[in-house]
């Protein structure tokens, strides 16, 4: 089988749920650690094959299968309610991929994949999930950013901002006793909240996505760093 | 130009060598384990007045309102002179404080030789207003303390904060009716207004300072909330830091901060949007400024949990306070500069 990567932002933001999983990076699992690393390496490469057969409802056997090899791993995890989180959005991504409402679809179908730093997180036994939270919340409301910059999708731009607030809110209160994490929301912020004009073509998608990724890297650079200092903190 | 970007750039390296420094202690102070800049705190009062703020109203003096007034600005080597002084005499009072003091006279009396140019016709004839009298005057005060500190040997911290503080008054005596298009008023007031202030803040007395803020916020007119919004709402909330500044004298920290932050600060945001357009003039190369309330909320929230900190309540959300301000202070110099330099 030749292996084309075409869906290069699910790879970066599958890497980047890894690390933010790894958060604080002492008193984790180390072997489970490792051991995510080829499980991730093939559960990759299954998402982004799985992705445009899910988005038009066709599954075979063989793919089937390969669901089966994905999920295999997570059998050997402490079950948490956080689990919840990711089985919830793979459903409402379903929801919406059979309603044919691709954005939506897409949209949570992203943040499933970040929310699999929860299922990472837990199966190294790593506890402090605080950072998975904004990472996940982060990405939610920057695919519904992205979503409303497309010159051809129909987004309303008080959908971002609400979800940023709402995530503001949820983050504010989750972060009372380790307050310098909130530090990270600063940047988003600025641009969740004033979303700007839609982008004038299709053109620009590219640039407006090499410029999410740059941020993307600075806000799980900050996420980690202050993680720590908060855990220096207490 | 060049000179004149470089005192600002200048100005914000101080600002971050005095300023981070006072983030971590007071993080320190609030339990946080982390403080490696411990040894810069006791210059930090320094650093932030005669540094970074000597260095940007070294800027107004010698550049931007040099130009409205005179129309040049001053030379270039008496720039790059003020600019060494400032630079060596913040540097050297984290080693020797008189030292450190002493050439910090020199930049201020640079200042103060260089405002003969205000007191003189300015390039369309105009004799000197207010404003001028004021703006030397502020100088001559600040001389005054420095002396005072040298003869004495050692340093009333505090005192120093009368530099930016009766520096804004001046300019604000002119630029306020730029911002909020309320004619000038009554000079008189304005100008006891700053005497009852400077004597209030010398002797720490709360009644003093209340007179002087009834008096120079009835002059100013910001209540009416007339004209630009943005600096409008930077001015008020400056000024109500001035009277919390005035009620609580009893608190040291709150009593300072509100001043040095609460007030400098939030005139500086508000009213170098306006002052940046005269400062980009000087090139000749017409940008507007577009600001941003980002460091706005940021500089106040911090700022408005440190005093409620300082008046007892703790909070392990408070650690945020100081972060927050500091924070604040840089994006403003960020996204101005930014603009600036395109």
């Amino acid at each position: 089988m030749k292996m084309r990567v075409r869906n290069h932002a699910l790879y970066f933001i599958g890497i980047l749920s890894y690390i933010v999983s790894l958060i604080p990076f002492f008193g984790i699992n180390v072997i489970r650690a490792l051991l995510l690393i080829p499980v991730i390496a093939y559960t990759l490469p299954i998402l982004e094959y799985l992705q445009p057969k899910i988005m038009i409802l066709k599954i075979n056997y063989k793919d089937i299968l390969l669901i089966l090899l994905a999920t295999m791993p997570y059998i050997f995890i402490k079950i948490n309610i956080y689990i919840i989180v990711p089985m919830a959005l793979l459903t409402v991504t379903f929801m919406f991929y059979f309603n044919k409402n691709t954005m939506w679809g897409n949209v949570l179908g992203t943040t499933f994949i970040v929310s699999l730093s929860l299922v990472w997180a837990l199966f190294e036994s790593n506890y402090f999930l605080i950072p998975d939270i904004y990472w996940i919340l982060y990405i939610f409301t920057g695919a519904l950013y992205v979503e409303y910059k497309i010159p051809y999708r129909r987004l309303n731009k008080s959908i971002v901002q609400a979800s940023w607030v709402l995530s503001l809110i949820i983050l504010t209160l989750i972060s009372l006793n380790t307050p310098l994490l909130l530090v990270s929301l600063i940047e988003p912020s600025t641009r969740f909240l004033r979303p700007g004009e839609k982008l004038k073509s299709s053109k620009e998608i590219a640039l407006l996505g090499r410029k999410g990724s740059r941020r993307d890297i600075i806000f799980v650079t900050l996420l980690i760093l202050l993680s720590l200092l908060s855990l220096l903190h207490y | 130009m060049k000179v004149a970007l470089f005192l600002m750039i200048i100005g914000i390296l101080l600002l971050l060598l005095g300023g981070i420094p006072a983030v971590f202690e007071f993080m320190g102070i609030q339990g946080f384990p982390l403080d490696p800049t411990s040894s810069l705190f006791p210059s930090h009062w320094f650093l932030m007045i005669y540094g970074f703020f000597g260095a940007l109203i070294g800027n107004e003096v010698l550049v931007a309102l040099s130009v409205e007034w005179t129309g040049r600005t001053a030379d270039n080597k008496l720039i790059i002179l003020f600019i060494i002084f400032t630079l060596i005499g913040s540097i050297s009072f984290i080693y020797n404080q008189q030292l450190g003091l002493v050439l910090i006279l020199v930049a201020m009396s640079i200042l103060l030789y260089y405002s003969k140019e205000y007191l003189g016709r300015s390039r369309i004839g105009l004799n000197p207003t207010l404003y001028n009298w004021l703006l030397f005057l502020s100088l001559m005060v600040t001389v005054t303390i420095i002396d005072v500190q040298i003869s004495l040997g050692y340093v009333i911290p505090y005192l120093n904060l009368i530099f930016p503080v009766s520096m804004v008054f001046a300019v604000m005596a002119r630029d306020i009716s730029l911002v909020t298009g309320v004619k000038p008023t009554k000079g008189w007031e304005i100008s006891l207004a700053l005497v009852l202030l400077i004597l209030g803040m010398t002797f720490r007395l709360d009644f003093l300072m209340i007179l002087a803020w009834i008096l120079s916020f009835h002059t100013s007119g910001i209540y009416k909330f007339k004209g630009r919004k943005y600096p409008i709402i930077h001015l008020f909330t400056a000024w109500l830091y001035l009277l919390i500044g005035s009620i609580f004298v009893f608190n040291y920290d709150i009593f300072i901060h509100s001043i040095a932050v609460g007030f400098l600060f939030n005139t500086v945001f508000g009213v170098d949007v306006v002052l940046m357009d005269l400062f980009i003039n000087t090139f000749q190369k017409r940008v507007s400024i577009k600001p941003s309330y980002a460091p706005y909320f940021l500089l106040n929230l911090g700022l408005l949990m440190r005093f409620i900190y300082d008046l007892g309540l703790s909070l392990p959300f408070f650690l945020l306070s100081a972060p927050l301000q500091g924070i604040g202070i840089l994006l403003f110099f960020i996204l101005t500069l930014r603009q600036v330099i395109k």
